[in-house]
């Protein structure tokens, strides 16, 4: 099974490394540019409701801030995130969702004379691995995204991109030998973000995240995390200049089960 | 008329005859092996049946001999010849009784053998009437040599008319002779005389006078002896036969040395030895037919007759003799009190006094039981019996004061002597068997401690294993306050064991020492079960986890569920069933603690399954234990000390 993983990820990988030749065959900048880095506060819930034995419903809601001039991080409201998505347990170690997204879009240039909120909507559905070693368990993600988006300005049209995402991701318990309740944990989460579609030209790499976390299994229903992410990316517009952002996160994971005690005992072993 | 009448006549005494045209029987003979007490022989006889019972009527014999064991070694043969008239041996009977053995001299004569024989013979022939002698009787015992009578042991020549003794008999054996008469109601009367072979004069003469023996004269070498026996009777008089009861009679009449002269004397040893004579024909009649075979010499004596209230009292003082002689064997024999005896010196002065007791008063009133027994109080006279039992007479009695038998103003000199005899043997009992008290209570004393050395050892080795127990909780590694528990169990055991010491009396001290050992006993397993608590506790943790899937990490969690009903069980309970430990749990409550303990780890287990959601409300903060045990539906207990 990791094995398997291990070979995916390399092709990932290389695919990445082939995109940015490409694209610096096609443009000929001397050099890129980063642009200064911009702070966020990203406040994320996650709720995972279970409506059947293999069925789970996906419920996130996160609210993006980031800084204005006299305000680091919370200084205004950026994106209001509305993710939602049927998800079905194949088994322990994986699952796929498949739903929508509604995202509210702030203009957070303050110059901006354009409209202030637009919507953006997604389609997207996601693969889901994971693999305990030891006491540890990593996580592979694979995240499409088909997304429509749109620009502050009055009828500005629509465009279409499609979103290659691919995380890695690990949690380590701190204080215990597994994940239990009261259990603190670390976790370390690499995310590259690609992206295609007309409108991208040479700017295929939207993101990369490296994101390190810390949380606390209140109970097996309900965790809470903080963490510090990092993240650089190159613009649409120019494919030479990179935006870096530095953005503290807290996260709010959720898993109510609303089944009867009748239904709900058989399932948690699933087919293990 | 007369015709007819003459029938009817004749009909009615043919009908009058019936019965005994029925009971007219055959006689029947018998011929056979036949087994009579110690004989075995062949037997001919005729009899009747009547009914079921076999009635002897005619001849009889019954005879053995064997020429073979004759021959080989010895002979022991016999030959009983004579008749039955309706059951009873009436005419000539004759009995022989023959130990043979086959001489040296035989001969052939003519065609046969001649086997002569060697032995003795006893042979008793005369007349019966009725089954009672009738006519001359005798009885010889003969020693045989070559098949002739060589020497007369014993010769015995009674005349009967109808079972009573006539005119003059005599009694023989080797060496004397003793010669007699009767009057003809069979009352020994004149002189009886013995003469020996030796001696020129008679050795001993008894002087009868119509029955009364006034005087017994016994001559010897040193010189001659008169003993007067009945001599001026003037009180009421009684016919007894001559016989062992006459001998009792005259042992409490005359002193020790003249009893003892009668009693080995020469008539009493002919009289006793022909007594034993017709005693066994006797035996043979009597288990043939009905017969009564004996000299039944007469004689008289004194006859004092007692009042109801006396023979009462005589009872009385039997049953109080007999009872004390067998606390006084008991007590004499006791193995245990003989061991003990040698280091205690009370219960050897005990043990002395009841071998006193025994001595003094009790082989007297023996010889008062005996008396009864023989039948022989009527013929003594009241007055001689204290003298004759105690040497010293109703003084002597006194002296029992000494054993703590007081019979100080319980006797009066003039009372009747069977009263007396009454309250000596009345409180010689009381005596005895309050010195048995005395004495059973040391043994019992002694068994009682030795079963206290023993409580103790058991009530040691249970607080021992608490010890242990504490011991093992800490190599366990159990929280501490189990097996601080443990060690206050242990504690409280102590303090019991203290209190225990502290006890004198022996009783209350066994008493409490058996209770101890049950409640050690039920401390140690109250002990086992806070050792497993925490077992127990995790157990039911366990019990009560349940799986939920965490869908972000990807793992199956454990989650308890009905916490309230955990956290009242680890929370309020086990915090309180170790503090009616740590209070110092009364051994009555031991039981009660363990049936708590057991029943609330069950009622948990039940619990996780059930539906609890009201008693959860309900427990919520719930914190008095038996509020919460009231819940969990477990019987409260509480400690009382």
């Amino acid at each position: 099974m990791i094995k398997k993983y291990c070979t995916y990820l390399f092709f990932v990988v290389i695919c990445f490394f082939v995109s940015v030749e490409v694209v610096a065959q096609e443009e000929q900048p001397t050099e890129s540019k980063f642009k200064e880095p911009v702070t966020k506060l990203w406040i994320n819930t996650y709720g995972n409701i279970r409506i059947s034995k293999r069925l789970f419903w996906v419920a996130q809601t996160h609210f993006r801030f980031e800084e204005t001039e006299s305000t680091p991080f919370a200084g205004q409201v950026g994106q209001v995130y509305n993710r939602h998505a049927i998800g079905y347990i194949y088994s322990k170690y994986f699952n796929v969702s498949l739903g929508g997204v509604l995202r509210l879009n702030f203009n957070t240039d303050p110059e901006s004379v354009d409209r202030n909120l637009v919507p953006e909507w997604r389609i997207w559905h996601q693969y889901m691995f994971a693999m305990p070693l030891s006491s540890m368990m990593f996580y592979h993600r694979i995240r499409i995204e088909h997304r429509w988006t749109q620009g502050f300005e009055e009828n500005s049209e629509y465009i279409f991109r499609n979103r290659w995402r691919y995380m890695f991701k690990a949690k380590i318990p701190i204080n215990s030998d597994k994940f239990k309740p009261k259990t603190f944990y670390v976790s370390p989460e690499a995310e590259l973000i690609m992206q295609s579609g007309k409108a991208v030209i040479g700017s295929p790499m939207e993101d990369l995240r490296l994101h390190a976390s810390f949380g606390y299994i209140l109970n097996p229903r309900m965790t809470v995390a903080t963490g510090i992410m990092y993240s650089q990316g190159q613009t649409l517009s120019d494919a030479s200049v990179f935006k870096q952002n530095w953005t503290l996160r807290f996260h709010l994971y959720f898993s109510p089960d609303f089944r009867k005690v009748k239904n709900k005992l058989p399932a948690i072993h699933l087919d293990d | 008329m007369k015709y007819k009448d003459l029938i009817t006549t004749y009909c009615v005494g043919m009908l009058l005859w019936l019965p005994w045209i029925f009971h007219a029987q055959d006689v029947r003979t018998f011929k056979g092996e036949l087994e009579l007490q110690k004989y075995k022989g062949e037997a001919s006889y005729s009899y009747l049946l009547k009914d079921t019972d076999t009635i002897l009527n005619g001849p009889f014999t019954f005879n053995r001999s064997n020429l073979k064991a004759l021959l080989e070694k010895e002979d022991v043969s016999f030959s009983i010849q004579g008749q039955f008239t309706n059951n009873y041996p009436e005419g000539n009977w004759s009995f022989r009784f023959n130990e043979f053995q086959s001489s040296d001299n035989n001969a052939v004569e003519d065609y046969r053998y001649v086997v002569n024989v060697d032995g003795n013979q006893r042979v008793a022939s005369g007349n019966l009437l009725q089954g009672r002698p009738d006519g001359t009787w005798t009885i010889k015992v003969q020693q045989i040599k070559d098949s002739e009578v060589r020497q007369v042991d014993f010769n015995s020549v009674i005349t009967f008319e109808k079972g009573v003794p006539q005119q003059s008999f005599r009694i023989e054996d080797q060496q004397q002779e003793l010669v007699g008469r009767f009057l003809r109601n069979g009352l020994a009367h004149d002189k009886w005389t013995l003469f020996s072979d030796r001696e020129l004069d008679e050795i001993e003469s008894w002087y009868f006078d119509e029955g009364v023996l006034q005087t017994i004269e016994a001559n010897s070498r040193n010189g001659s002896r008169s003993i007067p026996v009945f001599k001026d009777l003037n009180t009421r008089t009684e016919v007894i036969s001559l016989g062992e009861k006459y001998m009792k009679i005259l042992e409490f009449l005359l002193s020790d040395s003249d009893a003892r002269k009668v009693r080995e004397g020469g008539i009493t040893y002919l009289l006793t030895t022909n007594e034993g004579h017709y005693q066994n024909i006797d035996d043979i009649l009597s288990a043939l037919g009905s017969s009564s075979f004996s000299p039944e010499f007469k004689v008289v004596v004194p006859f004092y007759p007692l009042a109801s209230n006396e023979k009462e009292a005589i009872d009385t003082t039997v049953a109080y003799y007999q009872k004390s002689r067998s606390i006084s064997d008991f007590l004499l024999n006791d193995s245990q009190l003989n061991i003990r005896k040698l280091s205690d010196q009370d219960v050897r002065s005990l043990e002395d006094e009841v071998a006193a007791i025994t001595e003094n008063i009790l082989q007297p009133l023996q010889r008062v039981d005996e008396y009864h027994k023989d039948d022989i109080l009527t013929h003594i006279e009241k007055d001689k019996i204290i003298a004759n039992l105690w040497e010293n007479g109703i003084s002597q009695l006194q002296d029992f004061e000494k054993y703590k038998i007081s019979l100080k103003g319980k006797i009066n000199p003039e009372d009747n002597v069977f009263k007396v005899l009454k309250i000596i043997s009345e409180q010689t009992f009381y005596r005895l068997e309050e010195i048995q008290a005395t004495l059973q209570s040391k043994i019992d004393k002694q068994v009682k401690q030795q079963e206290a050395i023993a409580l103790e050892k058991e009530m040691v080795t249970r607080h021992n294993y608490l010890e242990e127990l504490g011991e093992r909780g800490r190599a366990d590694s159990i929280p501490t306050l189990f097996f601080e528990a443990i060690d206050q169990l242990k504690n409280t055991a102590e303090d019991k064991l203290k209190a225990y010491s502290e006890i004198e009396n022996l009783e209350k001290k066994l008493e409490f020492g058996r209770t101890l050992v049950h409640c050690f006993e039920d401390y140690g397993k109250i002990g086992e079960r806070v050792l497993k608590l925490p077992e127990q506790q995790k157990e039911i943790h366990e019990k009560y986890m349940d799986a939920v899937w965490n869908p972000f990490i990807a793992t199956l969690m454990d989650e308890m569920v009905k916490k309230r009903i955990v956290s009242a069980y680890d929370d309020v309970l086990i915090p309180y069933f170790l503090e009616e430990i740590n209070d110092g749990l009364a051994c009555e409550e031991a039981k009660s603690w363990m049936n708590m303990v057991d029943l609330t780890y069950k009622q948990l287990l039940i619990l996780r399954d059930e539906d609890t959601r009201k008693m959860e409300r309900k427990l919520k903060k719930e914190k008095d234990p038996i509020v919460v045990l009231q819940r969990f539906k477990v019987p409260v207990v509480t400690n009382q000390d």
